[in-house]
């Protein structure tokens, strides 16, 4: 009797495990690990438990495109030893200098370009928090969208190609990571623009204006053109199919290091620093990687998916059921960090996407915004921790400044759901 | 004996902070070489493997600098008993390495015994690379070992940079 039910419900044990070890403050990959070998060690015998543990993990880390992870992750480190933040934020604060608002909107408008080099989150928020939030605070915007500023605008790190958690997804669902990216560039082109809307109606107005000469203008873009014209070039190359994700990872990375040294920004003691950071972030994602696919890998052995992807349509259909997920990712965002509910969450919900008739690749959007959710979402959202490390605004004080930013992206995954041309167009015309 | 573990985890962290370094020069190489229709059948063996082992030898300098991530909720929520809290995730994490060891040594001594080969060009003995996984799990119990034995706090914050 006990056997046959544990039998029935075995993914459901494994998941009850997973998340009674993470809350026992259990690093998520072991917990993932742990609960699947658990679970399987119930149902099946010892052996076998033990050879597939190890088999499908090796698979989960023999996957060539998640090569591209360490490579943007070292590109966003190295950029933020070489004051990149600074250059970008002086050009987009001389473009932006007579409109409302301005130091805000030259704010977003430098999370979306460094985005657009480092595919994290993150390393936007702390790059460009670093120079901006000083300088918000002074021209009299209030620590709570100061730092609402920076956290919401961070989070483009994460759709603008390229985007670490769009290589995860794409490996984990097996989808083109190259058009992923170029899905992301019109939906994250929408949100920043929505973002500098929000910024730029946003009360009390702030008045102080940057206006300098056109001159003055082309002269400060012109010093940091190495940096700003980086992002085209990475989504054109992805775009045009000359050279695969991984591959513009690897010059990204060249590229920073000869611009940096060739202007005297970065040492080799930098260099160094920037591989320790980009080091353990990488290994951070890599064990989530490979004991997240084996944990997803037990679920859909198991069946779990199917069942919970089957109960929500029964349940709930069209708008409800994405509505449905959208509330489950903001519950999950509370507590999860992105890569680890990227992870859990995609092997349950791509099923029930799949069902609903979603494109794998307008799915992986939705995700990706999602994830963003998960940064700005108290009480364990990064970014607001990012933000909070590097100005010491308060937590909460943060989390409100980011809340029209965290409404923008709600607003966004209905868009993306219910006009998915925003997002397939582009890939489409790579075909 | 804390000593000898540091030091083979800094060795650890050596090779996975040069890896990450080099990673970027042959995938640059085979980019430039298939733009001249001059493919390498090497390259994208060996980053792999380099990456594998760089993922998996990292986890020396992760556990020393606290990148893996972890639900702090309840932790924060009751600060008494962090240390508790604190113990229940470093014996689940030996445990865990533990495992690792044990699955990935098999693994390596499955290959080996029975001459496994990659199935490319390149027909690389598969126990080699292997030997990142068990070596990873080694990484990952020692420097638990030594927090646990000096109750070194995670220093740096690595964390959250990936995301």
């Amino acid at each position: 009797m006990l056997m046959d039910f544990i039998y029935d419900h075995v993914g459901f044990i494994a998941i009850f495990l997973l998340f009674f070890l993470m809350v026992l403050s259990v690093p998520v990959f072991v917990s993932m690990g742990l609960a699947a070998f658990a679970a399987a060690l119930l149902v099946e015998d010892p052996f076998l438990a033990f050879r597939n543990f190890i088999n499908i993990s090796w698979q989960g880390a023999s996957i060539f495109e998640l090569i591209a992870l360490p490579l943007f992750i070292f590109t966003g480190t190295i950029m933020q030893r070489t004051d990149a933040g600074r250059d970008l934020f002086e050009v987009t604060k001389a473009w932006t200098g007579s409109i409302p608002n301005s130091l805000g909107v030259a704010t977003i408008a430098a999370c979306g370009i460094f985005a657009a080099i480092s595919g994290s989150s993150v390393a936007t928020a702390a790059t460009v928090g670093l120079v901006a939030i000083p300088l918000l605070l002074e021209e009299g915007y209030g620590e709570r969208r100061a730092g609402g500023f920076v956290a919401g605008g961070g989070t483009l790190g994460i759709i603008i190609p390229p985007s670490i958690p769009l290589i995860l997804y794409g490996v984990i669902t097996e989808t083109s990571i190259g058009q992923l990216f170029i899905g992301g560039v019109v939906p994250g082109i929408i949100m920043m623009s929505l973002f500098t809307l929000y910024v730029m109606l946003s009360r009390p107005r702030v008045t102080v204006t940057h206006s300098i000469s056109l001159e003055e203008r082309m002269a400060i873009t012109r010093r940091s053109l190495g940096v700003v014209l980086l992002p085209v070039v990475i989504i054109v190359a992805i775009y045009t199919g000359v050279f695969t994700p991984t591959e513009v990872g690897a010059l990204s990375v060249l590229y920073v290091c000869a611009l940096g040294f060739a202007q005297r920004k970065l040492s080799f003691a930098d260099l160094k620093a920037a591989a320790v950071v980009a080091t353990g972030a990488t290994t951070m994602l890599f064990m989530l990687i490979v004991f997240g696919q084996y944990f997803a890998h037990f679920l859909t052995f198991e069946q779990v998916p199917q069942a919970i992807a089957a109960a929500i349509i029964e349940n709930a259909s069209g708008i409800w059921a994405i509505t449905l997920m959208i509330l489950a990712y903001i519950v999950l965002g509370m507590f999860l960090e992105s890569a680890a509910m990227l992870l859990i969450s995609i092997p349950i919900f791509f099923p029930v996407a799949e069902q609903l008739g979603m494109d794998p690749i307008v799915f992986g959007i939705f995700a990706a915004i999602s994830m963003e959710i998960a940064q700005i979402s108290p009480p364990i959202g990064v970014n607001l921790f990012t933000i909070h490390g590097i100005s010491k605004i308060d937590l909460w004080k943060l989390a409100r400044g980011a809340l029209p930013f965290l409404l923008i992206q709600i607003g966004m995954l209905y868009l993306v759901y219910l006009v998915p041309e925003i997002v397939l167009w582009l890939p489409n015309s790579m075909k | 004996m804390i000593g000898l573990l540091r030091t083979i985890g800094r060795g650890m962290t050596a090779v996975s902070i040069t890896l990450m370094i080099l990673l970027c020069v042959p995938i640059t190489y085979e980019a430039i070489a298939r733009f001249f229709n001059a493919p390498t059948i090497w390259v994208f063996e060996t980053t792999l493997y380099a990456f594998i082992l760089l993922g998996f030898c990292g986890n020396a300098l992760a556990v020393q600098s606290g990148s893996h991530f972890r639900v702090v909720l309840l932790r924060e929520i009751f600060p008494a008993k962090r240390r508790m809290f604190d113990l229940i995730a470093q014996l689940s994490t030996l445990a865990f390495g533990v495992l690792i060891i044990a699955t990935g040594s098999y693994f390596v001594w499955y290959s080996a015994s029975n001459a496994i080969l990659s199935a490319t060009l390149l027909e690389v003995p598969l126990w080699i690379p292997q030997l990142a996984v068990p070596l990873g799990g080694i990484g990952l119990v020692m420097q638990t070992i030594v927090q646990m034995a000096t109750g070194e706090a995670p220093v740096g914050d690595a964390h959250g940079i990936g995301e």
